[in-house]
Protein backbone atom coordinates (compact mmCIF):
# COMPACT_ATOMS: atom_id res chain seq x y z
CA UNK A 1 0.00 0.00 0.00
CA UNK A 2 2.99 2.25 0.98
CA UNK A 3 4.21 2.05 -2.67
CA UNK A 4 0.67 2.18 -3.88
CA UNK A 5 0.57 5.81 -2.15
CA UNK A 6 4.27 6.32 -3.85
CA UNK A 7 2.77 5.52 -7.44
CA UNK A 8 -0.02 7.98 -6.83
CA UNK A 9 2.13 10.94 -5.55
CA UNK A 10 4.35 10.27 -8.23
CA UNK A 11 1.90 9.72 -11.25
CA UNK A 12 0.02 12.99 -10.01
CA UNK A 13 3.02 15.00 -10.12
CA UNK A 14 4.63 13.87 -13.10
CA UNK A 15 0.86 14.44 -14.88
CA UNK A 16 1.13 17.92 -13.43
CA UNK A 17 4.80 18.68 -14.84
CA UNK A 18 4.45 17.28 -18.04
CA UNK A 19 1.09 20.07 -18.53
CA UNK A 20 2.66 22.44 -16.44
CA UNK A 21 5.53 22.21 -18.90
CA UNK A 22 3.50 22.50 -21.93
CA UNK A 23 1.86 25.13 -20.20
CA UNK A 24 5.42 27.22 -19.99
CA UNK A 25 6.21 26.00 -24.28
CA UNK A 26 2.95 27.22 -24.82
CA UNK A 27 3.87 30.54 -23.15
CA UNK A 28 6.83 31.18 -24.44
CA UNK A 29 5.91 30.34 -28.03
CA UNK A 30 3.43 33.04 -27.46
CA UNK A 31 5.93 35.57 -26.81
CA UNK A 32 8.02 34.54 -29.69
CA UNK A 33 5.47 34.65 -32.07
CA UNK A 34 3.98 38.03 -31.03
CA UNK A 35 7.66 39.68 -30.85
CA UNK A 36 8.28 38.11 -34.30
CA UNK A 37 4.52 39.88 -35.28
CA UNK A 38 4.46 42.70 -33.43
CA UNK A 39 7.98 43.44 -32.20
CA UNK A 40 9.08 45.97 -34.47
CA UNK A 41 5.58 47.99 -34.71
CA UNK A 42 5.44 47.81 -30.42
CA UNK A 43 9.22 49.68 -30.49
CA UNK A 44 8.49 52.13 -32.92
CA UNK A 45 4.88 53.40 -32.01
CA UNK A 46 5.31 52.36 -28.10
CA UNK A 47 2.22 49.80 -28.50
CA UNK A 48 0.82 47.90 -25.63
CA UNK A 49 -0.08 43.73 -25.91
CA UNK A 50 -3.75 45.59 -25.10
CA UNK A 51 -3.89 47.77 -27.90
CA UNK A 52 -2.93 44.93 -30.21
CA UNK A 53 -5.52 42.54 -29.09
CA UNK A 54 -9.29 42.91 -30.15
CA UNK A 55 -12.39 42.25 -27.73
CA UNK A 56 -14.68 39.82 -28.33
CA UNK A 57 -17.35 42.08 -28.87
CA UNK A 58 -15.24 44.02 -31.45
CA UNK A 59 -14.79 41.03 -33.34
CA UNK A 60 -18.41 40.05 -32.92
CA UNK A 61 -19.58 43.58 -34.23
CA UNK A 62 -17.68 42.95 -37.33
CA UNK A 63 -18.79 39.13 -37.95
CA UNK A 64 -22.60 40.55 -37.63
CA UNK A 65 -21.98 43.65 -39.95
CA UNK A 66 -20.15 41.14 -42.69
CA UNK A 67 -22.91 38.94 -42.10
CA UNK A 68 -25.48 41.51 -42.75
CA UNK A 69 -23.73 43.02 -45.74
CA UNK A 70 -23.46 39.57 -47.50
CA UNK A 71 -27.20 39.06 -47.34
CA UNK A 72 -27.37 42.50 -49.09
CA UNK A 73 -25.60 41.59 -51.73
CA UNK A 74 -29.15 39.80 -53.38
CA UNK A 75 -28.27 41.58 -56.76
CA UNK A 76 -24.83 40.05 -57.20
CA UNK A 77 -26.07 36.38 -56.24
CA UNK A 78 -27.08 35.39 -59.80
CA UNK A 79 -25.02 37.00 -63.14
CA UNK A 80 -26.62 34.74 -65.66
CA UNK A 81 -29.75 35.67 -67.16
CA UNK A 82 -32.40 32.87 -66.86
CA UNK A 83 -34.66 32.87 -70.29
CA UNK A 84 -37.24 29.54 -70.29
CA UNK A 85 -37.55 28.11 -73.33
CA UNK A 86 -40.93 27.56 -73.62
CA UNK A 87 -43.04 25.08 -75.97
CA UNK A 88 -46.11 27.04 -77.92
CA UNK A 89 -47.30 24.54 -80.83
CA UNK A 90 -48.92 27.42 -82.02
CA UNK A 91 -48.82 31.49 -82.30
CA UNK A 92 -50.23 33.65 -84.57
CA UNK A 93 -46.96 36.35 -84.62
CA UNK A 94 -45.08 33.80 -86.28
CA UNK A 95 -48.24 32.01 -88.29
CA UNK A 96 -47.50 31.17 -91.36
CA UNK A 97 -50.78 30.60 -92.48
CA UNK A 98 -51.30 34.50 -92.28
CA UNK A 99 -47.87 35.31 -93.06
CA UNK A 100 -47.83 33.05 -96.67
CA UNK A 101 -51.00 31.92 -97.71
CA UNK A 102 -53.21 34.82 -96.55
CA UNK A 103 -50.98 38.13 -98.19
CA UNK A 104 -52.50 41.55 -96.92
CA UNK A 105 -54.24 43.37 -99.27
CA UNK B 1 -33.96 -37.93 -34.04
CA UNK B 2 -30.54 -37.60 -32.78
CA UNK B 3 -30.12 -34.86 -34.75
CA UNK B 4 -33.00 -33.43 -33.48
CA UNK B 5 -31.81 -33.48 -29.89
CA UNK B 6 -28.28 -32.20 -31.10
CA UNK B 7 -30.20 -29.43 -32.48
CA UNK B 8 -32.36 -28.48 -29.28
CA UNK B 9 -29.13 -28.98 -27.10
CA UNK B 10 -27.83 -25.83 -29.80
CA UNK B 11 -30.41 -23.37 -29.14
CA UNK B 12 -30.72 -20.34 -27.03
CA UNK B 13 -33.25 -21.27 -25.19
CA UNK B 14 -31.69 -24.55 -24.39
CA UNK B 15 -28.41 -22.84 -22.69
CA UNK B 16 -29.91 -19.94 -20.81
CA UNK B 17 -28.53 -18.99 -17.13
CA UNK B 18 -30.09 -16.41 -15.42
CA UNK B 19 -27.23 -14.44 -16.25
CA UNK B 20 -27.81 -14.65 -19.98
CA UNK B 21 -30.96 -12.49 -19.34
CA UNK B 22 -29.48 -9.77 -17.33
CA UNK B 23 -26.86 -9.13 -19.64
CA UNK B 24 -29.66 -8.85 -22.02
CA UNK B 25 -31.65 -6.99 -20.55
CA UNK B 26 -28.72 -4.42 -19.70
CA UNK B 27 -27.96 -4.92 -23.72
CA UNK B 28 -31.73 -3.33 -24.02
CA UNK B 29 -31.23 -0.52 -21.98
CA UNK B 30 -28.41 1.17 -23.11
CA UNK B 31 -30.27 0.99 -26.24
CA UNK B 32 -33.26 2.54 -24.39
CA UNK B 33 -31.09 5.28 -22.80
CA UNK B 34 -29.21 5.74 -26.23
CA UNK B 35 -32.40 6.25 -28.23
CA UNK B 36 -35.28 7.43 -25.89
CA UNK B 37 -32.36 9.56 -23.99
CA UNK B 38 -29.83 10.33 -26.10
CA UNK B 39 -27.26 10.03 -24.05
CA UNK B 40 -23.99 9.21 -26.11
CA UNK B 41 -25.90 7.14 -28.83
CA UNK B 42 -22.75 6.77 -30.99
CA UNK B 43 -21.74 4.38 -28.30
CA UNK B 44 -24.17 2.89 -26.74
CA UNK B 45 -25.97 1.79 -29.10
CA UNK B 46 -23.03 -0.50 -30.64
CA UNK B 47 -22.32 -1.77 -26.88
CA UNK B 48 -25.66 -2.19 -26.47
CA UNK B 49 -26.40 -4.46 -29.09
CA UNK B 50 -23.09 -6.44 -28.80
CA UNK B 51 -23.96 -7.20 -25.40
CA UNK B 52 -26.94 -8.89 -27.00
CA UNK B 53 -24.76 -10.32 -29.47
CA UNK B 54 -22.13 -11.48 -26.69
CA UNK B 55 -25.41 -13.18 -24.36
CA UNK B 56 -27.05 -15.40 -26.92
CA UNK B 57 -26.66 -18.33 -25.28
CA UNK B 58 -24.85 -21.60 -27.82
CA UNK B 59 -23.13 -24.70 -26.48
CA UNK B 60 -20.01 -23.62 -26.62
CA UNK B 61 -16.36 -25.03 -26.90
CA UNK B 62 -17.39 -27.53 -29.88
CA UNK B 63 -15.26 -26.06 -32.31
CA UNK B 64 -18.01 -23.77 -33.87
CA UNK B 65 -15.87 -20.95 -33.28
CA UNK B 66 -18.96 -18.73 -32.75
CA UNK B 67 -18.08 -16.98 -29.33
CA UNK B 68 -15.91 -13.55 -29.15
CA UNK B 69 -13.86 -15.79 -26.78
CA UNK B 70 -12.98 -18.79 -28.88
CA UNK B 71 -10.49 -18.77 -30.71
CA UNK B 72 -10.46 -18.29 -34.37
CA UNK B 73 -14.36 -16.47 -34.47
CA UNK B 74 -15.17 -13.22 -36.57
CA UNK B 75 -16.22 -11.82 -33.27
CA UNK B 76 -12.94 -12.71 -32.01
CA UNK B 77 -10.80 -11.57 -34.60
CA UNK B 78 -12.44 -8.42 -34.37
CA UNK B 79 -11.76 -8.57 -30.46
CA UNK B 80 -8.38 -8.54 -31.38
CA UNK B 81 -8.19 -4.75 -32.06
CA UNK B 82 -9.34 -4.37 -28.59
CA UNK B 83 -7.29 -6.63 -26.58
CA UNK B 84 -4.09 -5.63 -28.94
CA UNK B 85 -4.66 -2.16 -28.45
CA UNK B 86 -5.48 -1.26 -31.65
CA UNK B 87 -8.49 0.76 -31.84
CA UNK B 88 -7.99 3.25 -29.27
CA UNK B 89 -4.44 4.99 -31.02
CA UNK B 90 -6.79 5.05 -33.92
CA UNK B 91 -10.11 6.51 -32.41
CA UNK B 92 -7.34 9.20 -30.84
CA UNK B 93 -6.32 9.77 -34.82
CA UNK B 94 -10.29 10.80 -35.51
CA UNK B 95 -10.14 12.79 -32.03
CA UNK B 96 -7.21 14.74 -33.02
CA UNK B 97 -8.42 15.64 -36.30
CA UNK B 98 -11.38 16.68 -35.23
CA UNK B 99 -10.17 18.86 -32.36
CA UNK B 100 -9.26 22.65 -32.26
CA UNK B 101 -7.09 23.53 -29.40
CA UNK B 102 -8.10 27.16 -30.17
CA UNK B 103 -9.36 27.72 -26.94
CA UNK B 104 -6.40 25.70 -24.91
CA UNK B 105 -3.87 27.60 -26.65
CA UNK B 106 -5.78 30.94 -26.16
CA UNK B 107 -5.57 30.53 -22.29
CA UNK B 108 -3.12 28.02 -21.61
CA UNK B 109 -3.25 28.38 -18.27
CA UNK B 110 -6.23 25.97 -18.31
CA UNK B 111 -3.80 23.39 -18.72
CA UNK B 112 -3.69 22.87 -15.50
CA UNK B 113 -7.28 22.30 -14.97
CA UNK B 114 -6.92 19.23 -17.36
CA UNK B 115 -3.83 17.97 -14.87
CA UNK B 116 -6.39 18.36 -11.99
CA UNK B 117 -9.01 15.95 -13.57
CA UNK B 118 -6.61 13.34 -12.95
CA UNK B 119 -6.24 13.25 -9.11
CA UNK B 120 -9.42 10.85 -9.18
CA UNK B 121 -7.47 7.85 -11.08
CA UNK B 122 -4.62 8.03 -8.50
CA UNK B 123 -6.89 8.23 -5.85
CA UNK B 124 -9.24 5.31 -7.39
CA UNK B 125 -5.57 3.71 -7.62
CA UNK B 126 -5.42 3.55 -3.89
CA UNK B 127 -9.24 2.49 -3.24
CA UNK B 128 -8.64 -0.59 -5.84
CA UNK B 129 -5.73 -1.54 -3.48
CA UNK B 130 -7.50 -0.96 -0.70
CA UNK B 131 -9.91 -3.56 -1.64
CA UNK B 132 -7.82 -6.31 -2.34
CA UNK B 133 -6.85 -5.57 -6.34
CA UNK B 134 -3.95 -6.20 -7.90
CA UNK B 135 -1.91 -2.73 -8.73
CA UNK B 136 -1.92 -3.86 -12.29
CA UNK B 137 -5.93 -4.14 -11.82
CA UNK B 138 -6.05 -1.07 -9.43
CA UNK B 139 -4.37 0.79 -12.32
CA UNK B 140 -6.48 -0.08 -14.93
CA UNK B 141 -9.91 0.80 -12.70
CA UNK B 142 -8.17 4.05 -11.79
CA UNK B 143 -8.30 5.01 -15.08
CA UNK B 144 -12.10 4.95 -15.36
CA UNK B 145 -11.83 8.58 -13.48
CA UNK B 146 -9.83 9.71 -16.51
CA UNK B 147 -13.20 9.65 -18.46
CA UNK B 148 -11.92 8.61 -21.41
CA UNK B 149 -13.43 5.37 -22.92
CA UNK B 150 -10.04 4.55 -25.64
CA UNK B 151 -7.85 5.41 -23.05
CA UNK B 152 -9.16 2.82 -20.38
CA UNK B 153 -9.66 0.03 -22.92
CA UNK B 154 -6.16 0.63 -23.65
CA UNK B 155 -4.61 0.60 -20.52
CA UNK B 156 -6.90 -2.46 -19.45
CA UNK B 157 -5.84 -3.92 -22.48
CA UNK B 158 -2.09 -3.99 -21.16
CA UNK B 159 -2.59 -4.19 -17.42
CA UNK B 160 -5.67 -6.12 -16.91
CA UNK B 161 -7.22 -7.89 -20.44
CA UNK B 162 -9.48 -10.16 -17.86
CA UNK B 163 -11.00 -6.44 -16.74
CA UNK B 164 -11.31 -4.90 -20.39
CA UNK B 165 -15.34 -5.53 -20.26
CA UNK B 166 -15.82 -4.54 -17.14
CA UNK B 167 -13.27 -1.16 -17.27
CA UNK B 168 -15.22 -0.18 -21.05
CA UNK B 169 -18.67 -0.71 -19.87
CA UNK B 170 -18.20 1.43 -16.98
CA UNK B 171 -16.04 4.18 -18.28
CA UNK B 172 -18.29 4.47 -21.36
CA UNK B 173 -21.69 4.52 -19.03
CA UNK B 174 -20.21 6.98 -17.17
CA UNK B 175 -19.44 9.55 -19.95
CA UNK B 176 -22.63 9.03 -21.00
CA UNK B 177 -24.17 9.93 -17.80
CA UNK B 178 -21.74 13.33 -17.13
CA UNK B 179 -24.90 15.37 -17.69
CA UNK B 180 -26.20 13.55 -14.13
CA UNK B 181 -22.87 12.96 -12.72
CA UNK B 182 -20.98 15.87 -12.64
CA UNK B 183 -23.72 18.97 -11.95
CA UNK B 184 -24.61 18.60 -7.89
CA UNK B 185 -20.71 17.83 -7.40
CA UNK B 186 -20.40 21.31 -9.59
CA UNK B 187 -22.98 23.01 -7.09
CA UNK B 188 -21.74 21.61 -4.12
CA UNK B 189 -18.37 23.09 -4.19
CA UNK B 190 -18.83 26.20 -5.93
CA UNK B 191 -21.04 29.16 -4.57
CA UNK B 192 -23.06 31.46 -6.73
CA UNK B 193 -21.07 34.40 -6.98
CA UNK B 194 -18.24 31.81 -8.36
CA UNK B 195 -20.88 29.93 -10.89
CA UNK B 196 -21.32 33.77 -12.22
CA UNK B 197 -17.54 34.86 -13.02
CA UNK B 198 -17.45 36.26 -16.40
CA UNK B 199 -14.33 35.22 -18.32
CA UNK B 200 -11.82 37.34 -20.48
CA UNK B 201 -12.85 36.44 -23.88
CA UNK B 202 -10.68 34.37 -26.01
CA UNK B 203 -7.60 35.98 -27.99
CA UNK B 204 -7.47 34.99 -31.54
CA UNK B 205 -4.62 32.50 -32.02
CA UNK B 206 -2.65 32.48 -34.71
CA UNK B 207 -2.16 30.06 -37.60
CA UNK B 208 1.58 28.82 -36.66
CA UNK B 209 0.31 28.31 -32.48
CA UNK B 210 -2.01 25.94 -34.19
CA UNK B 211 0.61 24.52 -36.38
CA UNK B 212 3.25 24.12 -33.82
CA UNK B 213 0.90 22.95 -30.62
CA UNK B 214 0.58 19.85 -32.04
CA UNK B 215 4.35 18.74 -33.08
CA UNK B 216 5.87 20.73 -30.02
CA UNK B 217 3.00 19.31 -27.56
CA UNK B 218 3.50 15.73 -28.56
CA UNK B 219 7.31 15.56 -28.24
CA UNK B 220 6.99 17.62 -24.58
CA UNK B 221 4.63 14.73 -23.46
CA UNK B 222 5.80 11.84 -25.20
CA UNK B 223 9.69 12.65 -23.81
CA UNK B 224 8.00 12.82 -20.37
CA UNK B 225 5.82 9.51 -20.58
CA UNK B 226 6.75 7.63 -23.63
CA UNK B 227 3.94 5.35 -22.46
CA UNK B 228 1.05 7.24 -24.36
CA UNK B 229 3.32 7.54 -27.40
CA UNK B 230 0.09 5.47 -29.01
CA UNK B 231 -2.08 7.75 -27.71
CA UNK B 232 -0.43 11.27 -27.83
CA UNK B 233 1.36 10.28 -31.21
CA UNK B 234 -1.99 9.74 -33.42
CA UNK B 235 -4.17 12.62 -31.31
CA UNK B 236 -1.73 15.53 -32.54
CA UNK B 237 -0.79 13.68 -35.52
CA UNK B 238 -4.22 13.91 -36.53
CA UNK B 239 -4.26 17.31 -35.45
CA UNK B 240 -1.38 18.34 -37.72
CA UNK B 241 -3.69 16.45 -40.16
CA UNK B 242 -6.50 18.97 -39.87
CA UNK B 243 -4.72 22.23 -39.21
CA UNK B 244 -1.97 21.55 -41.53
CA UNK B 245 -4.10 23.09 -44.49
CA UNK B 246 -2.80 20.91 -46.90
CA UNK B 247 -3.74 17.35 -45.96
CA UNK B 248 -7.59 17.74 -45.77
CA UNK B 249 -8.23 14.59 -47.50
CA UNK B 250 -6.79 12.63 -44.93
CA UNK B 251 -7.90 14.59 -41.87
CA UNK B 252 -11.28 14.15 -43.52
CA UNK B 253 -11.08 10.57 -43.80
CA UNK B 254 -9.41 10.36 -39.97
CA UNK B 255 -12.65 12.51 -38.44
CA UNK B 256 -15.54 10.95 -40.20
CA UNK B 257 -14.96 7.36 -42.23
CA UNK B 258 -12.17 6.04 -39.90
CA UNK B 259 -13.23 7.10 -36.61
CA UNK B 260 -16.81 6.11 -37.65
CA UNK B 261 -16.05 2.36 -38.85
CA UNK B 262 -13.12 2.20 -35.42
CA UNK B 263 -15.87 3.26 -33.64
CA UNK B 264 -18.58 0.43 -34.45
CA UNK B 265 -15.91 -2.07 -34.23
CA UNK B 266 -14.59 -0.97 -31.06
CA UNK B 267 -18.42 -0.40 -29.90
CA UNK B 268 -19.54 -4.12 -30.91
CA UNK B 269 -16.81 -5.70 -29.74
CA UNK B 270 -16.40 -3.99 -26.32
CA UNK B 271 -20.25 -4.89 -25.74
CA UNK B 272 -19.69 -8.66 -27.05
CA UNK B 273 -17.15 -9.18 -24.55
CA UNK B 274 -19.48 -8.77 -21.59
CA UNK B 275 -20.52 -12.67 -21.58
CA UNK B 276 -22.95 -13.48 -18.66
CA UNK B 277 -20.39 -16.49 -17.85
CA UNK B 278 -17.09 -14.23 -17.48
CA UNK B 279 -18.81 -10.82 -16.80
CA UNK B 280 -21.25 -11.03 -14.35
CA UNK B 281 -18.63 -11.65 -10.97
CA UNK B 282 -18.95 -9.10 -7.50
CA UNK B 283 -15.28 -8.32 -8.94
CA UNK B 284 -17.54 -6.11 -11.49
CA UNK B 285 -19.53 -4.56 -9.50
CA UNK B 286 -16.53 -3.54 -7.45
CA UNK B 287 -15.34 -1.88 -10.77
CA UNK B 288 -18.58 -0.13 -11.49
CA UNK B 289 -18.66 1.54 -7.85
CA UNK B 290 -14.98 2.42 -8.13
CA UNK B 291 -15.37 4.14 -11.49
CA UNK B 292 -18.23 5.93 -10.08
CA UNK B 293 -15.59 7.15 -7.26
CA UNK B 294 -13.51 7.65 -10.04
CA UNK B 295 -15.46 9.92 -11.62
CA UNK B 296 -16.20 12.10 -8.61
CA UNK B 297 -13.21 12.93 -7.13
CA UNK B 298 -11.80 13.46 -10.94
CA UNK B 299 -14.74 16.52 -11.47
CA UNK B 300 -14.18 17.59 -7.33
CA UNK B 301 -10.65 17.57 -8.13
CA UNK B 302 -11.18 19.82 -11.49
CA UNK B 303 -13.57 22.22 -9.76
CA UNK B 304 -11.57 22.54 -6.24
CA UNK B 305 -8.30 23.58 -8.48
CA UNK B 306 -10.08 26.56 -10.62
CA UNK B 307 -10.69 27.62 -7.09
CA UNK B 308 -7.24 27.29 -5.99
CA UNK B 309 -6.24 29.33 -9.19
CA UNK B 310 -8.25 31.79 -8.59
CA UNK B 311 -6.60 32.81 -5.56
CA UNK B 312 -3.77 33.86 -7.44
CA UNK B 313 -5.11 35.54 -10.38
CA UNK B 314 -5.79 38.85 -10.73
CA UNK B 315 -9.53 39.64 -10.52
CA UNK B 316 -10.45 40.84 -13.85
CA UNK B 317 -9.03 37.24 -14.94
CA UNK B 318 -10.43 34.96 -12.77
CA UNK B 319 -11.71 31.22 -13.82
CA UNK B 320 -15.32 30.28 -13.40
CA UNK B 321 -14.59 27.06 -11.47
CA UNK B 322 -17.38 25.52 -13.23
CA UNK B 323 -15.32 25.12 -16.14
CA UNK B 324 -12.84 22.67 -13.69
CA UNK B 325 -15.28 19.95 -13.55
CA UNK B 326 -14.42 19.61 -17.55
CA UNK B 327 -11.27 18.72 -16.62
CA UNK B 328 -11.92 15.21 -17.09
CA UNK B 329 -12.20 14.34 -20.68
CA UNK B 330 -15.33 13.40 -21.87
CA UNK B 331 -15.15 15.38 -24.81
CA UNK B 332 -17.29 17.87 -25.41
CA UNK B 333 -19.97 16.82 -22.80
CA UNK B 334 -18.56 17.75 -19.48
CA UNK B 335 -17.67 21.35 -21.47
CA UNK B 336 -21.28 21.12 -22.52
CA UNK B 337 -22.59 20.42 -18.60
CA UNK B 338 -20.08 23.21 -17.66
CA UNK B 339 -22.18 25.91 -20.03
CA UNK B 340 -24.75 24.36 -18.95
CA UNK B 341 -24.89 24.85 -15.12
CA UNK B 342 -23.26 27.90 -15.46
CA UNK B 343 -26.06 29.16 -18.27
CA UNK B 344 -28.65 28.00 -14.72
CA UNK B 345 -27.31 30.78 -13.28
CA UNK B 346 -27.15 33.64 -15.49
CA UNK B 347 -28.08 33.03 -19.47
CA UNK B 348 -25.31 35.53 -20.84
CA UNK B 349 -22.62 33.75 -19.74
CA UNK B 350 -21.11 31.44 -22.14
CA UNK B 351 -18.84 29.46 -20.65
CA UNK B 352 -18.32 26.68 -23.72
CA UNK B 353 -15.29 27.64 -25.48
CA UNK B 354 -13.58 28.35 -22.17
CA UNK B 355 -14.66 25.02 -21.05
CA UNK B 356 -13.11 23.37 -23.98
CA UNK B 357 -9.98 24.24 -22.55
CA UNK B 358 -9.70 22.06 -19.51
CA UNK B 359 -11.41 19.34 -21.68
CA UNK B 360 -9.29 19.21 -24.35
CA UNK B 361 -6.08 19.09 -21.81
CA UNK B 362 -8.10 16.33 -19.83
CA UNK B 363 -7.31 14.68 -22.97
CA UNK B 364 -3.82 15.07 -22.98
CA UNK B 365 -3.91 14.43 -19.08
CA UNK B 366 -5.46 11.35 -19.22
CA UNK B 367 -3.08 9.91 -22.13
CA UNK B 368 -0.07 10.64 -20.02
CA UNK B 369 -1.56 9.09 -16.87
CA UNK B 370 -2.35 6.02 -18.83
CA UNK B 371 1.29 6.22 -19.75
CA UNK B 372 2.63 6.66 -16.35
CA UNK B 373 0.64 3.58 -15.02
CA UNK B 374 2.08 1.34 -18.49
CA UNK B 375 5.55 2.32 -17.38
CA UNK B 376 5.38 1.52 -13.34
CA UNK B 377 2.77 -1.13 -13.53
CA UNK B 378 3.97 -3.12 -16.75
CA UNK B 379 6.95 -3.85 -14.54
CA UNK B 380 6.42 -6.53 -11.34
CA UNK B 381 6.18 -4.87 -8.09
CA UNK B 382 6.22 -6.07 -4.89
CA UNK B 383 3.43 -4.32 -3.00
Amino acid sequence: MEQGITIAVLGVSIVFASLAGLYLCVKIFVRIIEFMKFGNVRKSENVTQADMMISGEVVAAITLALQLSREELHDMEKTILTMQRITRPYSPWSSKVYGIRKPAR
Amino acid sequence: MEGLFRFIHFTGFYNMTPGHIIMIMVGLFFIYLAIKKEYEPLLLIPIGFGILIGNIPFWENIGLQLGIYEQGSVMNYLYMGVVKGIYPPLIFLGIGAMTDFSALLSNPKLLLLGAAAQVGIFVTLLGALALGFNPQEAGAIGIIGGADGPTAIFLASKLAPNLIGAIAIAAYSYMALVPLIQPPIMKLLTTKKERLIRMKPSRSVSRTEKLLFPVFAFLITAFISPGSIPLLGMLFFGNLLKESGVTDRLGNTARNALIDIVTILLGVTVGASTQATTFLKPQSVLIFVLGALSFMIATASGVLFAKLMNLFLRSDNKINPLIGAAGVSAVPDSARVAQLVGAKEDSTNFLLMHAMGPNVAGVIGSAVAAGILMSILMKTIAF
